[in-house]
């Protein structure tokens, strides 16, 4: 059983691995059939071993705290940014990916049980989505998506 | 001049002195107020702009991105807008043809060969509180 909701106190790690989980389960691995064994679609940090693309990492680009949540309360609402990059090996694949991401993401945002908002990840936003490409044949073509979540905390 | 109904019944005229002089009173903290704030942006820009490349020479905590100084002098801050302001990398050449915005979004996001290096993102997440702060101030400094 993955992560389901994101706890107070180990937000960022509960956060990372519940966007991991999700895409993982959400979205096609397109070589899923001739992925060598061992790799995977999802990462947690940029890979360090040689892997076979396209591949998603997921890592953390800044935490800030927005507000308390009253005078007399320890709470705090949190604002998370996410880095979602996808790492391919053409244009079209990038693309596609990204669009996938995206469109499952914002849709899973209400879901009554599932959710984001119900695992405590609210207002979704992208921020930005920008192209890295890398020079020379087959170099990986990578979009940057940073998205920001808000989280509570108490 | 306003007629109003005094406690006996009888009608009590008051007439309210220096509405004028008010207003203008206000007029004026208001354009301190703006001229307080357009300071401020320009201020925290600069700031901000000095903080990237002190990143960037390696005098924060990312790893440094100096080779031949050009990237760390392209860092340039311009006010864009009323509200707005944007630290960014003018446009450089090096002797191989590459420019320096293309290399900051390089260095920033990092590639399959290289590790990032967040001169600009972690510049920002280290500095919002002071970047209020510093509008904050030079708008009570105009007040």
């Amino acid at each position: 059983m993955g992560i389901t909701q994101v706890q107070s106190t180990t937000f960022l790690s509960d956060t990372i691995n519940l966007i991991r989980d999700k895409i993982k389960n959400g979205i096609e691995d397109p070589i899923f059939d001739s992925r060598p064994s061992g790799q995977k679609l999802c990462y947690t940090s940029y890979p360090q071993n040689a892997v076979t693309y396209p591949i998603i990492s997921i890592v953390d680009r800044g935490i800030n705290q927005v507000s308390r949540l009253g005078m007399a309360s320890e709470g705090a609402l949190i604002s998370l940014n996410v880095e979602i990059r996808i790492w391919a090996r053409n244009v079209k694949e990038r693309d596609g990916i990204f669009d996938s991401v995206y469109s499952f993401l914002r849709q899973d945002q209400l879901d009554a049980t599932s959710g984001l908002a119900d695992s405590n990840l609210h207002d979704f936003q992208l921020l930005s989505a920008v192209n890295i490409d890398e020079d020379g044949e087959g170099g990986p073509r990578s979009k940057v998506c940073e998205y920001q979540f808000l989280i509570i905390v108490d | 001049m306003v007629k109003v109904t005094g406690t006996k019944g009888n009608i009590v005229d008051v007439q309210i002195l220096g509405v004028g002089e008010v207003l203008r009173l206000l007029q004026q903290k208001q354009k301190r107020i703006i001229i307080g704030e357009e300071l401020g942006i320009v201020r925290a820009g600069t700031f901000i702009q000095e903080e990237v490349k002190e990143s960037i020479i390696g005098n924060r905590a990312e790893k440094k991105s100096v080779d031949s100084g050009n990237f760390a002098n392209s860092i340039e801050f311009k006010k864009i807008a009323k509200d707005e302001g944007r630290v960014s990398p003018s446009s450089r050449k090096y002797p191989n043809g590459q420019t320096t915005d293309k290399v900051a979004l390089i260095l920033e996001n990092g590639t399959s060969k290289i590790r990032p290096r967040r001169h600009f993102g972690n510049t920002k997440t280290r500095n919002q509180q002071k970047i209020k702060e510093i509008i904050e101030d030079e708008i009570k400094r105009n007040i």
